[in-house]
């Protein structure tokens, strides 16, 4: 699977990230203080200049209307300095003040009683029809009128009243005087100022031509805000560009003044710092977008380089490992570690090899068929040699579990799923089954499945792997060798039977030969030659019966044996009492023959021998394993009358008793003891051959 | 390339105005622009002629010939769909060749000059001829047995001032009257009227005739009435601008002069007009602003119905509408675009201008 997130990508960008995002920040935020402040700076200082405009205006008025109550003053004199006197002043005042063209002095009728410069046209004629000269009669006072073009200059104009008791004096005022104080200002390259009558019209523009045609300004925003008693900062888009007007209003004419820049030029310092700022914001960005590009490559060159390494692992190929040399300590160290790790690999790598080499030896010497379970996929995986198995070609089976499923015999069926879910459930360590499964030729034959799951951290299986063995040999030879066995075991247990019978009629001849003879010594042999027979027909007897014909119980036997005794000579239970001692031990024929004849031996002597002449008494008879579960040790012990004096066993003529020492000796490979008092008691000791 | 220029979408319909801003002659061309002006922003309130609006290019011709034709020409390379101009006659003559020759339409509101009309050219005048005028005043003269006449015109205005004063001759020597005396003058900053009013009086004429703009005709008869004169003063039409109450005062009053408007003719249209004017540049609107308004208005119907907007298609759309609505009555556009208008004699009294009724 590959991730689709690029590791240089994602490097890069936290990087730079980390280090623009608070550069960005910071000069945004310096931007907007320092953007604020500079506009309000500027703004303040365009207002600065329309103030001080407006002063300067304010002071030139004030100076003409001076001017004005000195020629009134003047004229009110009339009678002392002449008519003369009086044009002779007019002509010095008109000479000092050139801001002034022409100065009139009017009758209430409007008629030019005076006038300087000394013009002809302009003495004598009526004025009257001026508007200004109706509007300075109805306000009384000091005046100064809108803009016209003056007749006698073709210029426009502003004429400035002023009322006197006899009419009143009329100046005109060159307003390029004004003009020329605008031009001492400095508004930027493109900056302008203007100033503008009550009535909208200009009297002075930066842009002279503008004055000349009286454009009218009424209509225009800021014109309008300054006529309306409105001054103030505006910022407005003019013919595609955003203008920076700051309007302020002459106090004593009501002429708005206007100082005006395109917020371009105007701002051309906050422009400036924020390129500043821009271009310092994207140096830092570039910077940073090196230092983290040249970090990450630095980086991935090290990725690379481990890339390479590992390619060429995966590749299988150790023996070329380029050596590189990374640009940082951790990765330095990494690549220390990765080529140890390398090594590791590569060792383990060979040991793999090594073992897989072991194992495919292996399965190819068991000539096993393998299989690997994809349990959450439901799909398995069987070798081309399981498949072979079962008389298919490797293409003929596909990697499904019911290839395997539905080919399990019926009757095993069940059983396979239980084990197979009991080894799941984590019943069983492996899993281990033998079943028949169908070949391809349409025969059952029986397989060996050995396998193991793999779990995961819950203990789930996910995986199951293991091998398949071919035993249909193996059962075969099985059933024939359990065949055989069952019938060897059936012709053992009628020879048991067929010995057990001989001896049986053995015993019958012996009994009717001891019929026939008188002599009861003779009767006695024969009896004790019967009991004998008897003893080892009762082994044969026990064997047959029993589950493995080897062995018999000896507590069964041999308490048969002595009751059988007991019946045999006619003892009454009162008479002799017989206490049985015998523990369930399993003897084999070899040893519970001997062991049998010693027992009736010494049990027949001590019924015909201890207890004469009606006399009571008690036998017992005792047989156990000793604790070092070795030993057999039996017993036959009676409180008769005991052995005759100087009895020694060695030199009894007794056949019995020989008989026994024989048996204890040859077949038994024991030892005897003989305990003489109380009564008699014969102790033996041998050690069980299948025991030890 | 023609075809990309023939589809290309233009933002504004550019109309021109060439009048003389600056100096003496500039009354009637401030005024006229003015009119001109108050049209366009009406019309771009309205929201402009088919969603287009209006853009008014200002030149001045400084009332030189030579830089008349520059600035026709440079309003033609800026695109102008017409002009609004000359304000004088001799300009409109001067020019019109070349308006011809880039057949750039060219509505004219004030000239008048003989010169300009009767003939199928690319100017358009608002203004009808002067013979109208003249002969007007020469028939009536005639009626109040002003025999005899002293004439002052400017000679700086001969396209219009000769042409009316040869028009007059021609009506008022035919009917019996005489020229007494005929005084060119061209007046100046150191002109003095005071001289040429003395001369005019020392003609004995029966009444005096001023061929000149208000700004002069009102100095001469300010001159004339200091002089101690009360002969009858008659002016020429172009004297009519609202100057010449200003200029003029008392020595006006009494002159009677041959209008196309008067108050009294006014009706509501006209009362309209004026009150924008008034609030929008302050004073009373001029002969030359009715004219300047006529003339944008004129324009704005014919780009209203002209199928494309060049001058060539425009100037064909006017000629075809023929009646106009002007502001105090209606008027025809003739096949040569020369205005077909009646004149009324008036009177300045009190600062008024009155109908004057002769027997």
């Amino acid at each position: 699977m590959k991730a689709k997130l690029s590791l240089k990508k994602a490097l890069s960008t936290t990087f730079i990230m980390a280090v623009t995002l608070p550069i960005v920040l910071i000069s945004l935020v310096m931007l907007f203080l320092l953007t604020r402040n500079l506009e309000r700076e500027i703004t303040n200082k365009q207002m600065f200049l329309a103030t001080a405009l407006s002063g300067e205006i304010d002071e030139f008025l004030d100076e003409q209307q001076s001017v004005l109550g000195l020629i009134e003053n003047y004229v009110a004199q009339e009678r002392v300095h002449g008519q003369n006197h009086i044009n002779r002043f007019l002509q010095s005042v008109v000479d000092n003040y050139q801001f002034f063209d022409m100065i009139q002095i009017v009758d209430r009728t409007g008629r030019v009683v005076h006038v300087a410069p000394d013009r002809e046209d302009y003495l004598g004629i009526n004025i009257s029809g001026y508007s200004f000269f109706k509007e300075a009669y109805a306000v009384n006072r000091p005046y100064w009128s809108s803009v016209f073009t003056s007749v006698h200059t073709e210029q426009p104009t502003i004429a400035v009243t002023r009322p006197t008791e006899t009419g009143m004096i009329v100046a005109y005022l060159n307003i390029s005087r004004i003009n020329d104080m605008i031009d001492r200002l400095y508004i930027g390259e493109n900056g302008w100022a203007e100033v503008v009558d009550r009535n909208g019209s200009y009297i002075a523009h930066t842009m002279k031509s503008n004055v000349y045609q009286r454009i009218n300004r009424k209509n225009d925003h800021v014109v309008n805000r300054g006529l309306t008693g409105y001054p103030g900062s505006y910022r407005y888009r003019m013919d595609g560009k955003e203008i920076l007007s700051n309007v302020i209003v002459v106090p004593a004419t009501g002429w708005p003044i206007i100082i005006s820049q395109p917020s371009q030029d105007a701002f051309k310092s906050v422009q400036l710092a924020r390129n500043i700022f821009l271009a310092g914001t994207c140096g830092a960005f570039l910077l940073a977008s090196l230092i983290a590009l040249g970090n990450v490559s630095g980086i991935l060159r090290s990725i690379d380089g481990f890339a390479a390494w590992i390619r060429q692992i995966a590749n299988g190929d150790y023996q070329n490992i380029s050596k590189i040399f990374p640009e940082y300590r951790e990765f330095s160290e990494l690549a220390e570690d990765f080529l140890r790790m390398t090594e590791a690999v590569q060792s383990r790598e060979k040991a793999l090899r090594a073992s897989e080499e072991r194992y495919a030896m292996a399965v190819l010497g068991a000539n096993d068929g393998l299989w690997d379970w994809d349990i959450p996929n439901y799909r398995l995986y069987f070798s081309p040699r399981w498949k072979e198995i079962l008389g298919y070609r490797n293409n003929e089976i596909q990697n499904h579990p019911d290839e395997w499923f539905q080919r399990i015999h019926p009757d095993d069926y069940d059983m396979v799923i239980r084990e197979i879910e009991a080894h799941f459930q984590g019943q069983t360590d492996h899993f281990h089954n033998e079943h028949r499964i169908l070949h391809k030729n349409g025969s059952y034959s029986w397989v060996l499945i050995r396998g193991i799951a793999v779990r995961d951290n819950e203990g789930h299986p996910y995986r199951m792997a293991g091998s398949l063995t071919d035993i249909t040999g193996r059962k075969r030879n099985e059933q024939r060798i359990k065949a055989s066995l069952n019938e060897k075991e059936v012709l053992l247990r009628e020879i048991h039977h067929r010995v057990k019978n001989n001896m049986q009629v053995i015993c019958s001849l012996l009994r009717l030969q001891s019929n026939s003879v008188q002599d009861s010594h003779s009767q006695m042999v024969l009896q004790e030659s019967q009991n004998r027979i008897r003893s080892m027909a009762m082994v044969h007897e026990k064997l047959y019966q029993s589950k493995d014909l080897t062995e018999i119980d000896a507590n069964d036997y041999l308490t048969q044996l002595i009751h059988y005794l007991m019946r045999s000579y006619a003892i009454q239970p009162d008479q002799v009492e017989v206490n049985l001692y015998i523990s369930s031990i399993q003897l084999k024929i070899d040893t519970a023959i001997p062991c049998g004849l010693i027992i009736n031996e010494l049990v027949t002597n001590a019924l015909k021998y201890a207890f004469p002449e009606g006399r009571k008494g008690r036998i017992t008879v005792s047989l156990r394993m000793l604790a070092d579960d070795c030993t057999i040790e039996f017993a036959v012990a009676d409180n008769g009358v005991g052995l005759p004096e100087g009895f020694s066993l060695d030199d009894s003529p007794s056949l019995g008793l020989q008989l026994v020492i024989t048996l204890v000796r040859d077949q038994l490979q024991g030892e005897m003891e003989m305990i003489r008092y109380p009564g008699t008691s014969f102790r033996v000791r041998f050690r069980e051959v299948k025991a030890c | 390339m023609m075809l990309i220029i023939g589809c290309r979408r233009f933002e504004s319909i550019k109309i021109g105005f060439v009048g003389t801003m600056v100096g003496g002659f500039s009354n009637a061309s401030i005024n006229g622009r003015n009119g001109v002006q108050l049209a366009v922003e009406e019309i771009n309130r309205q929201g402009g002629i088919h969603g287009y609006p209006v853009e008014l290019l200002v030149k001045d011709d400084r009332f030189d010939p030579e830089v008349a034709l520059e600035v026709d020409r440079e309003l033609y390379r800026a695109g102008v769909v017409a002009v609004i101009g000359h304000m004088t006659s001799n300009l409109s003559v001067h020019v019109l060749p070349e308006i011809n020759r880039m057949k750039l339409l060219m509505v004219s509101p004030t000239s008048s000059s003989n010169q300009l009309s009767g003939k199928d050219d690319y100017m358009i005048q608002i203004y009808p001829p002067n013979k109208a005028a003249s002969s007007l005043l020469a028939e009536n003269l005639m009626k109040i047995r002003h025999r005899s006449i002293a004439v002052a015109y400017d000679l700086r205005n001969p396209a219009y001032s000769e042409d009316w004063l040869e028009g007059f001759t021609q009506d008022y020597v035919s009917r019996g009257g005489q020229i007494a005396a005929a005084y060119p003058f061209a007046s100046g900053l150191s002109f003095r009227f005071y001289q040429v009013a003395k001369e005019l009086l020392a003609s004995q004429a029966e009444a005096i005739l001023i061929i000149a703009n208000s700004k002069d005709t009102a100095m001469l008869s300010q001159q004339i009435r200091k002089l101690g004169s009360k002969l009858p003063l008659y002016a020429s039409d172009w004297a009519l601008a609202d100057e010449i109450f200003q200029y003029g005062g008392p020595a006006v009053e009494g002159l009677i002069v041959p209008t196309l408007f008067f108050n009294e003719k006014a009706g509501e249209r006209y009362a309209r007009f004026k009150q924008e004017y008034q609030q929008r540049f302050g004073t009373e609107p001029s002969v030359a602003a009715v004219l300047g308004y006529e003339s944008a208005q004129l324009i704005f119907e014919g780009l209203a119905k002209t199928k494309r907007y060049t001058s060539e298609s425009l100037r064909e759309t006017i000629l075809a509408i023929k009646e106009f609505q002007g502001l105090q009555e209606a008027y025809v556009i003739d096949p040569f675009g020369d205005a077909v208008r009646s004149y009324d004699l008036v009177m300045i009294q009190d600062n008024r201008l009155k109908k004057v009724s002769l027997p």
